[in-house]
């Protein structure tokens, strides 16, 4: 018996290990052995390299030290490494890696030089951009203004399918262009090698502008496309002009990015010899920096993450103020909801503080107002920040007409005060958010339904419908980040036709022509005294009518590995605007 | 025999019809689509409406299904939307990796399964049995995620023996291929564990029983008579035909991995078909959505045909026509 | 102990057996298992816990404490607190009832829909027979895990969607073995007598060929009990079954999936898994033991 098992299992195992060594060849490894850089690095390279201190790279091509690699720690990526249609941000890491903007912005939220200056007409309308001299792309082809050219046609393209189309709209000549009465789009010209300008339409002018000139520049002999299906096929083989070569992506396993010794400016060549995004789950990214697999990651704020993380030793958890922000929005066409003493003494029932320190606790802020606190536009002062008051609650209430009923509902005119929340499971917060009401809504007399859906349903019922009538919604919940400029037009919080009509974002249904107005006045005005005092006066009205409320803002967090060195991280400034500098303890 | 296996795969075509039809209809009933993933507070609502006509669906759904029938047939799964570009280039490094583990998986049911079931058969009532049975009770009514749970934290977190994720570290450069295999393989052990759990277990009962029932037959008892020795009455007599409907479970297990790979994978964070599938609900990729369903519906259905198969072909008895 | 004792014992026992009804020879063969009886009070005590403690407890699910977050167990809160500071224990058994409950719904109406359609292909047979059998083998094709994530992914985590979808993939198993059962029962002499007879057809069939099949019914129920909370937990732990803030023994554990709570909390994730364990166990034993009792013939 025994001789036969042994037969049978040798067999066995014998398959096994057969079969791992297949799975292990279909996905060989590309990083398996130390490669050499493709192409030796140019001399003034070396020499600067050299006197930095690091020996490895005195002649010929630096070898690639797998311990010089920068282990990021991401959740996913979409495989959409362009410039142009990158939408989740880890895919937008990848692309800032790999390529450059023409302009890029400082610690302070301000608008600076990357790989062109940049001048203002007087009129505000017409940006001209001369390149810096001597840009190449990792193929060693030299950067020209036509490639700048290309890359901002390809967000008016027909067919184009990424989310920044806003990018170029307003662009004097688009309209014409995307409808095909023009073959190019009149406001982008090229006026030599490397000089271009692109020049906006009208009544368009905003010191908002600038930042839509931050977006990677991509080689257009290697991106040209006759159909939009050959540009796409490129999404995943990424090539620009910056620090970073792209070499190899497995979804869900890892990306892995070698640094460009071929860069342009030499004397800016990263220290380190690549970054690598390991795909770790959120929940197993404490356990990834416990066994030292991972330097850098961005796990959620959440309590549990800050007290995992609190205990780990060899890593530094930086807490960066963030411009992240979890909003409500009421439908206030509804009879419960139109009046805003009902909204208001929703939010005294409501315990934000409570709520930010079971979600967030030290990382988290009752929110004030739709402007970031991390802004020069914002301001404090005079802001109610509607402190959990359930006396002064039922006061509104009544003051509003609404009547306790005999079944603990308030009612008015035969309406009764029975509001369902659309709450998304994706996220823990809004479950906390809601949960929390759950308890303490019924005790003002409102009749609180918390109904579950999915993120995209919600969306599609409340600010993603396509047209107003196609809302679906007494109140829901969501979360968004704010960009550097405090403009507010378009948006959630936007007055204006295009955020209030079809396909808009305010969803609340919320109108008033004067501050429709001011948002847009503040949006056109160069002048920053005169748009502070604007936005000021329009984060009051929001303060009082709360069609639209921000219930909390969140710092982030980002736990560092002590081997990591010169890592530059702030609000406005991302992990990869000067992780040329970074160094690797290996 | 050669009718019946073409009779059977003509079956299996309106039976895997049917199934794409019905996915095809509750995925047209979706109360939402991708466009949501794809806005940005700058955005105007024309560029919106655009992405929305790019995941709207213009043709009528009828048309469409046939459309979909036609190029899966092509073998073109269609274009993802999240990722944008072709189902069959995203799927494809993902099915090797689901199908290493649920073979992992299968063998180790089958290595530990059966022999602790023949064990069993043949000591029955004995210590030895009672503990396996035990055990095998234990195995089925465990729900996989909470083993999982429990064994990542006992072997990944307090022991640290196991990685915690993942099916290998990718700056990990093995020096030759030996290497490699066993560091993917010492990843898979818990996952191949949390997946073989149910299979061990239904084996182990499956191979009792049917062992039983054989040692109690007639020819075992002359086989006795004769005076062979206990041993070679059980591993060559018994053995053989206590083993025929086990054969036949193997197809049936099948689509039970795959579904179990789904939960394991999640577990343990393995880029697999299983990770890839509940991404892809989640974002409402639909193409990737259709395209996992179907080919587990026709592994499900290979699955079942193969146990009929290994059926008639291990017992002549039965007859087919 | 010699043989001859043993056989006397036996005939003892059968004579006893055979004095009783049929479904008190079942539960006295069901008892003779030790195991089995074992399992069945300690179901009960898990159902009646579910049913009651929620309305004894003084603490209530929704209430939440934040100052009171993530406490390991104590006097007050026998099993601890959440990351809302609610207390775990009346969430434990809150969490039994929904995935019992949903469990037993999905059952209850599988085996009427099952056992109506598998009464009319097995008594009816010829085309409708064919109908309802391909219907069942499509059914019984789809890859059941994957569907019901799709389906509830899609239209959203509600418990009236799991209930639909787990009811509408699970009915093929019992309308089969009704079928199968009707099949070779219809062909019995006192069938034929029925017919004779002139009895009406919905006569025989709930009259006369039902009671046969009840048992299997019984013991398919009970085992199908086990499956459905085995796969209710799992896609609410995966997120893509009951939400939260609604308790299930599925997506209690799901924090688990954060590593601090994993590590440092296990009175949020061990006493539900400990709860589906359990139950699912007590399902599976208390299943077979029906099963041996009621036929013992009818061994897999």
């Amino acid at each position: 018996m025994t001789k036969r098992y042994n037969r049978i299992i040798a067999v066995a195992i014998a398959v096994i290990m057969s079969l791992v060594l297949v799975a292990a060849c279909a996905t060989e490894y590309e990083t398996a052995a130390p490669t050499p850089a493709p192409t030796p690095a140019p001399a003034t390279g070396n020499e600067t390299q050299g006197t930095d201190g690091d020996e490895t790279v005195a002649t010929g091509p630096r070898e690639i030290n797998q311990n010089n690699i920068l282990r990021f720690g991401t959740t996913s990526l979409d495989g959409l490494f362009n410039p142009t249609v990158s939408s989740n941000v880890y895919d937008s890491y990848v692309v800032s890696l790999i390529f450059e903007g023409l302009v890029t912005n400082n610690a302070g939220g301000e608008f600076i030089p990357n790989i062109a200056d940049w001048e203002l007409s007087s009129d505000n309308l017409t940006y001209t951009f001369t390149l810096h001299e001597g840009i190449t792309f990792s193929d060693g082809t030299p950067m020209t203004a036509s490639d700048v050219a290309f890359t901002y046609n390809v967000f008016a393209h027909p067919e184009y399918t990424g989310v920044r189309g806003y990018v170029v709209v307003d662009f004097e000549g688009h309209d014409e262009f995307k409808d095909g009465t023009a073959d190019s789009i009149s406001g982008i010209n090229v006026i030599d090698e490397r000089t271009i300008s692109f020049t906006y339409a009208e009544g368009t002018a905003s010191p908002a502008n600038i930042a839509n000139f931050g977006y990677g520049i991509m080689p257009e002999h290697y991106y040209a496309f006759d159909a939009w299906d050959d540009f796409a096929a490129k999404f995943d083989q990424p090539m620009g002009s910056g620090w970073f070569v792209f070499q190899e992506w497995r979804d869900k396993e890892f990306l892995l990015l070698h640094t460009n010794f071929d860069y342009w400016k030499p004397a800016d060549i990263p220290l380190i010899d690549g970054v690598i995004f390991l795909d770790i789950p959120d929940e197993s990214l404490a356990g990834a920096f416990m066994t030292d697999q991972v330097d850098v990651a961005n796990p959620g704020a959440s309590l549990d993450n800050q007290a995992a993380f609190a205990t780990i030793d060899g890593i530094d958890v930086r807490v960066i103020e963030g411009n992240s922000y979890n909003f409500m929005q009421f439908n206030t066409l509804i009879p419960q909801l139109e009046d805003y003493r009902v909204r208001q003494a929703l939010l005294y029932a409501l315990d934000r503080e409570a709520f930010v320190t079971a979600a967030y606790g030290a990382l988290g802020s009752v929110g004030l107002s739709p402007i970031s606190p991390v802004s020069w536009a914002f301001n404090p002062d005079g802001m109610n920040p509607y402190a959990f008051d359930l006396d002064k609650a039922n006061e509104l209430m009544e003051d509003a007409g609404w009547v306790m009923g005999g079944d603990g509902v308030r009612t008015k005119d035969g309406n009764r005060m029975a509001i369902t929340w659309l709450v998304y499971p994706e996220a823990a917060w809004p479950g906390i958010l809601s949960g929390l009401a759950a308890d303490t809504w019924p005790q003002i007399g409102v009749d609180l339904t918390i109904e579950i859906m999915d993120f995209n349903t919600v969306g599609d019922r409340s600010l993603s419908a396509s047209s107003n009538a196609e809302r679906d919604f007494e109140m829901f919940t969501m979360g968004w980040s704010m960009a550097i400029d405090p403009d507010l037009t378009g948006g959630i919080f936007g007055l204006d036709e295009m955020a209030l009509g079809d396909g808009g974002f305010n969803a609340s249904g919320w109108r008033n022509e004067e501050y429709a107005r001011k948002m847009e006045d503040a949006k056109q005005s160069f002048d920053q005294a005169k748009r502070t005092e604007l936005y000021n006066e329009i984060s009051a009205m929001y303060n009082e009518q709360v069609p639209t409320v921000v219930v909390a803002l969140r710092s982030v967090m980002w736990p560092v590995a002590d081997r990591v060195g010169n890592l530059d991280i702030s609000t406005y400034v991302d992990w990869t605007y000067h992780i040329n500098k970074v160094t690797l303890d290996h | 025999m050669r009718t019946y296996i073409i009779r059977r795969l003509l079956q299996i075509i309106p039976v895997f019809l049917g199934i794409t039809v019905i996915l095809f209809l509750i995925i047209e009933l979706s109360p939402g689509d991708a466009s949501t993933n794809f806005i940005d507070p700058r955005m105007r609502p024309e560029q919106r409406a655009e992405i929305a006509r790019r995941f709207g669906l213009e043709e009528p759904a009828f048309n469409r299904y046939f459309i979909w029938l036609g190029n899966t047939l092509r073998g073109d799964l269609g274009m993802s939307m999240r990722y944008q570009r072709p189902v069959t280039e995203i799927l494809a490094p993902m099915i090797p990796t689901t199908l290493t583990l649920a073979l992992l998986a299968f063998l180790f049911s089958v290595i530990i399964g059966i022999p602790a079931g023949i064990i069993s058969a043949t000591r029955q009532y004995s210590l030895a049995d009672n503990s396996l049975t035990v055990f095998s009770l234990i195995g089925i009514s465990l729900p996989s995620f909470f083993f999982g749970l429990i064994l990542l934290r006992i072997f990944a977190i307090q022991m640290q023996w196991f990685p915690l994720f993942g099916i290998r570290n990718p700056l990990y450069a093995p020096p030759n291929a030996l290497a490699g295999a066993m560091h993917m393989l010492h990843h898979l052990v818990l996952p191949m564990i949390v997946l073989g759990m149910g299979g061990t277990a239904t084996f182990m009962r499956y191979t009792r029983s049917s062992m039983l029932e054989v040692i109690r037959s007639d020819y075992i008892r002359t086989a006795r008579a004769k005076g062979l020795s206990e041993k070679v009455v059980i591993y060559r007599h018994a053995l053989r035909n206590g083993l025929i409907p086990i054969i036949t479970l193997f197809g049936f297990w099948i689509p039970s991995l795959m579904g179990g790979a789904v939960i394991t994978e999640s577990i343990f964070g393995i880029p697999g078909l299983g990770r890839t599938a509940i991404d892809a609900v989640n974002f409402r990729d639909f193409p990737i959505i259709m395209a996992v369903n179907s080919m587990l519906a026709f592994l499900t259905l290979l699955g079942a045909l193969i146990s009929d198969l290994l059926y008639a072909a291990a017992d002549p008895r039965i007859k087919y026509d | 102990m010699s043989n001859a004792e043993n056989a006397v014992v036996k005939v003892k026992k059968v004579k006893k057996e055979s004095e009783l009804s049929y479904w008190g020879s079942v539960f006295f063969r069901f008892r003779k298992k030790k195991m089995s009886m074992f399992c069945l009070i300690l179901m009960t005590l898990i159902v009646l816990g579910c049913i009651f403690v929620p309305i004894i407890s003084p603490h209530t699910i929704t209430s939440t404490n934040v100052a009171n977050m993530n406490q390991p167990p104590s006097m007050t809160h026998i099993l601890g607190t959440d990351e809302l500071g609610r207390d775990l224990f009346i969430r434990f058994f809150h969490g039994g009832r929904i995935s019992l409950g949903i469990a037993l719904v999905v059952v209850v109406i599988e085996c009427v829909i099952g056992v109506i359609l598998g009464c009319i292909a097995g008594f009816y047979g010829k085309l409708i027979d064919t109908i309802i059998m391909r219907i069942c083998e499509i059914l019984m094709s789809f890859p059941f895990i994957m569907f019901c994530i799709t389906v509830v992914g899609i239209f959203g985590n509600s418990i009236p969607i799991l209930i639909f979808v787990l009811v509408f993939l699970g009915w093929a198993g019992i309308a089969r073995i009704v079928r199968g059962q009707i099949l070779s029962l219809r062909e019995l002499e006192y069938m034929e007598a029925c017919e004779a007879l002139g009895i009406s057809d919905i006569k025989r069939i709930f009259k006369h060929l039902l009671p046969n099949v009840l048992a299997y019914v019984i013991v398919f129920a009970t085992l199908g009990m086990a499956s459905v909370i085995l796969v209710e937990t799992a896609l609410s732990f995966l997120g893509l079954g009951v939400a939260p803030p609604t308790p299930t023994w599925g997506n209690m554990i799901q924090p688990a999936n954060q590593f601090i709570v994993l590590s440092t909390r296990w009175w949020i994730w061990v006493p539900p898994g400990v709860g589906i364990f359990l139950s699912v166990m007590c399902f599976n034993i208390v299943g077979d033991g029906l099963r041996d009792a009621i036929d013992p013939k009818m061994k897999r």
